[in-house]
């Protein structure tokens, strides 16, 4: 796997971006890139057509096919690479997701480029806007207090900031205080600056092949265990009772790619999980909807100390998006890349002791509307 | 006889202290909203005027006003969509004078004696501009009136009129100009109030055999605090106790809708048998006879003028007024989602949910859905729905925010007997929208970009209007 350092990268374009990414997983498996079958493109805003990837890289005429499920890209596009591998019609694939998002000269990913014509009679958000609306629910639906709620976010910043300080290629690499947190400006209530994830450039690149070719090219090559993606038709607006407290996308999701992987107790069997924490309620809410903790009682396990780095089950070991960044069409590969490392115990300074099995979850979309959720399991060959 | 079956009225809950405008001077004047405009008023004096009406009886819409915010383009369609009226009806605009709405009350009359119409909507709204500072500024306000005239269950007795046609510069704005200009007022109020409004009121005396002590209320357009007192004085009116009060210091002078608007607080107060006069005022002037029949009182759930006045809401200072009403360039927000434009076919695809706000209701889960679905979002059933229209439905905060690039508030209102609408929140700040706070919704002006050259519209949620909160 390969994958560029994360943040804004004034100096690198997109192309930048694939090349880097997709050379070090060349060098990473010994693979000529001449060898490469056929491509899966993620990508949210930062290039149309197979053509973008294989513009940079020169590819013979093989197969590329473009990829966007908004921040869960990268999962359907390693998914359906890997469908591929396993439905015989190749052997060897790369998946490369890429996202250049500071040349818009604005604080926040852009949305919907696919209906540049519309009626204009549904509100303008950004994301921020709306994963507000879901931790304000949220408090109130479990009785929280909007004070204790906001320190509970908190937690969360502050646990994915320390595994951010020890990640070389973390967009943000600092520890940052409860206190800090809690006085920083407001983005959208009660969401404030330490609860929304970096806008960032990045790449992130895997190359897929069969089990019994993978001996071929590495000793330590990790095995796709489990995958599932699960899509919402909308009933965050439609139906009048949906709770908003929960995405039935990511349980749905989990559900598959556990069955496929043969696990009964996610919290017990996982060793680490890489999730989509857009916002830190987001990761919240994920942890209840992955079955990592019961409903309305992530606010235990964060108190506890669940899923730091030293905890039961650490999540995201890497400083997940918030820290490490969050290019759109690159996240999924770079949360695939931090399993990878750590199956391998090549994680340096955040290296967990003896990981056999991870999980990589991405979430594009909102509360509001729908998503898209995807999940994928990998682990060590056992 | 033909007369009026109901009516409406509405004043923004924005009001601007008068001090901003000029130092030391007491009271207020009502001022639209950042999102509100003559359309968006007139439509909530309608809805006022419309509770409770079957909207199958009613046969035209006339919308008066001298600021439509299209020089070509019928509004009057547009309001009658936002009410939910039927598509084959009689609509027009009345323009241009400040008795277009006088003038288009007795033009619906006239319709409904002939036959031609069961009952119509008269709905004045004006918007205006006075230069900054300027008196014109300083007398204005916005807001919005609604009658329904009709055969039927009539309130209140449209009995005569009479009009004068005068043709006069006083008060003008030519299609080029921002503001109202206007000739010296010594000029403007004899030759051009006084004389028409004087000629009007006295014609339809003589020629109805009526005297001054036949009316338990006069309502005239009133250009100023003095003026209107002289002419009451001069006609026989008892300034002190006939003359209706023109809410100068708490509303300001609403142009078109004056008029009306002052009736309807008139009625509002009246008594089963009362007299009442009106006279509007605009290159020449309209003098109508009225005669209660019952009290208005007794039509349900409307609003009126009073009880709008009592919930407001301070401008915070000049320069927001100035910004709402473009006189100072606003904050160009570059959106991250301007890569779409506003495009007139899906508007004019989706003009029954846009609009009027209609829903869907499954007629297989009984699931009410919001926009409407062609395949219900519950139970799956394929193009089994009918409308619903949610714009009149109270609802209650599901959950909210804060847009951090617009500014604007977002949540999600679940409306009272199903369905659920994902809107802006306006006419309140963050802290009266918490979860389960009830709201009703309002037709709004949608901001679009300098580029798109369309302006359209949505709808919001409020807090309620006319509550101790709202």
């Amino acid at each position: 796997m390969g994958c560029t350092k994360f943040g804004e990268l004034w100096d690198k374009d997109v192309k930048d971006l694939i090349i880097d990414a997709c050379y070090e997983a060349f060098e990473d498996a010994g693979v000529d890139p001449k060898d490469i079958q056929a491509g899966w493109w993620s990508t949210m805003l930062s290039g149309e057509l197979g053509r973008s990837l294989a513009y940079p890289l020169k590819t013979d005429y093989i197969p590329i096919t473009r990829v966007e499920n908004r921040c869960a890209s990268g999962q359907d596009a390693f998914m359906n690479a890997c469908f591929s591998v396993a439905a015989g019609v190749y052997d060897l694939v790369l998946v490369c997701g890429a996202e250049k998002l500071k040349d818009s000269g604005i604080p926040a990913a852009g949305m919907d480029p696919t209906t540049p014509y519309t009626h204009r009679a549904d509100p303008l958000y950004v994301p921020p806007a709306v994963y507000a609306q879901l931790a304000q629910r949220y408090f109130y639906h479990y009785g929280i207090d909007p004070g204790e709620g906001k320190e509970l976010l908190a937690r969360i910043a502050v646990k994915n900031h320390h595994n951010g300080s020890l990640t070389p290629k973390a967009q943000f690499q600092k520890e940052i205080s409860i206190e800090q947190v809690l006085k920083a400006p407001m983005v959208a209530p009660p969401l404030g600056l330490f609860d929304c994830c970096g806008v960032s450039d990045g790449g992130g690149a895997a190359i897929i092949t069969r089990t019994d070719l993978a001996k071929k090219y590495r000793d330590d090559y990790v095995l796709v265990k489990g995958i599932g993606l699960s899509t919402g038709h909308y009933q965050g607006q439609l139906e009048d009772d949906w709770d908003f407290v929960h995405f039935e996308e990511s349980v749905r999701a989990a559900k598959q790619a556990y069955e496929i992987a043969g696990i009964k107790d996610p919290r017990k069997e996982l060793d680490l999980a890489i999730v989509h924490d857009c916002f830190t309620i987001t990761e919240m809410v994920i942890y209840e909807d992955l079955g990592f903790s019961p409903r309305g009682k992530a606010k235990e396990d964060i108190i506890a100390g669940t899923f730091e780095l030293k905890g039961e089950l650490p999540v995201n070991t890497d400083g997940g998006l918030k820290c490490f960044g969050h290019p759109v069409g690159a996240s999924g590969l770079r949360m695939l890349y931090e399993v990878y490392k750590q199956l391998q115990g090549k994680a340096e300074e955040r290296q967990l002791k003896d990981p056999k099995i991870g999980l990589v979850h991405g979430l594009g979309g909102t509360p509001v509307d729908s998503a898209t959720a995807g999940v994928v399991i990998v682990g060590k060959e056992t | 006889m033909v007369g009026i079956v109901s009516c409406g009225g509405y004043v923004p809950k924005w009001r601007m202290a008068l001090e901003l405008i000029a130092k030391g001077m007491p009271g207020e004047r009502a001022v639209a909203g950042p999102d509100e405009d003559s359309i968006t008023m007139a439509v909530a004096a309608v809805l006022d005027c419309l509770k409770g009406v079957d909207r199958e009886e009613v046969d035209g819409l006339f919308f008066a006003s001298t600021t439509s915010p299209f020089a070509e383009k019928q509004m009057a369609t547009l309001i009658a969509k936002a009410v939910d009226l039927r598509e084959g009806i009689l609509t027009a605009d009345f323009a241009s004078s400040l008795k277009a709405g006088t003038t288009a009350l007795r033009l619906a009359a006239d319709a409904v004696k002939a036959g031609s119409a069961r009952q119509v909507v008269v709905v004045a709204a004006d918007c205006r501009l006075g230069e900054p500072r300027s008196e014109h500024e300083r007398n204005g306000g916005d807001g919005a009136a609604a009658l329904l005239i009709g055969a039927e269950n009539v309130a209140v007795d449209l009995e005569a009129s009479f009009s004068v046609a005068n043709e006069i510069f006083d008060v003008w704005r030519r299609s080029k100009d921002t503001f109202v200009n206007s000739w010296e007022s010594r000029f403007d109020l004899t030759d051009g109030y006084m004389k028409s409004m004087g000629e009007a009121i006295a014609g339809l005396m003589k020629e109805k055999n009526l005297t001054a002590q036949d009316f338990a209320k006069v309502v005239f357009y009133c250009p100023d605090m003095r003026t209107p007192v002289a002419l009451a004085k001069r006609l026989g009116f008892d300034p002190n106790t006939q003359l209706q009060n023109p809410l100068f210091g708490v509303l300001g002078n609403t142009g078109t809708a004056s008029p009306l608007l002052l009736l309807v607080a008139a009625l509002e107060e009246a008594k089963a048998g009362d007299k009442i006069l009106v006279a509007s005022y605009g290159g020449g002037s309209d003098a109508i006879a009225l005669k209660m029949n019952r009290e208005i009182g007794e039509i349900e759930g409307r609003l009126g003028v009073n009880a709008h006045l009592k919930s407001k809401w301070l401008v915070p200072d000049y320069l927001h007024y100035l910004t709402w009403r473009g006189l100072v360039a606003g904050k160009d927000i570059r959106v991250p989602f301007s890569v779409t434009y506003a495009s007139a076919p899906p508007i004019f695809r989706e003009r029954d949910r846009i609009f009027s706000l209609h829903g869907s209701r499954c007629k297989a889960c009984g699931a009410i859905e919001y926009p409407p679905q062609r395949i219900c979002a519950r139970c799956q059933a394929k193009d089994d729905f009918e409308a619903v229209t949610l714009a009149d439905k109270r609802g209650e905060i599901f959950t909210s925010s804060r847009d951090p690039i617009t500014g604007e508030l977002v949540g999600l209102v679940n409306f009272e007997g199903g369905g659920r609408i994902f809107c802006n929140l306006t006419d309140g700040d963050l802290s009266q929208f918490k979860i389960g706070t009830p709201v009703e919704m309002s037709f709004r002006k949608l901001e679009l970009l300098p580029s798109d050259m369309i302006s359209t519209y949505i709808w919001k949620a409020i807090p309620l209007r006319g509550t101790e909160e709202g």
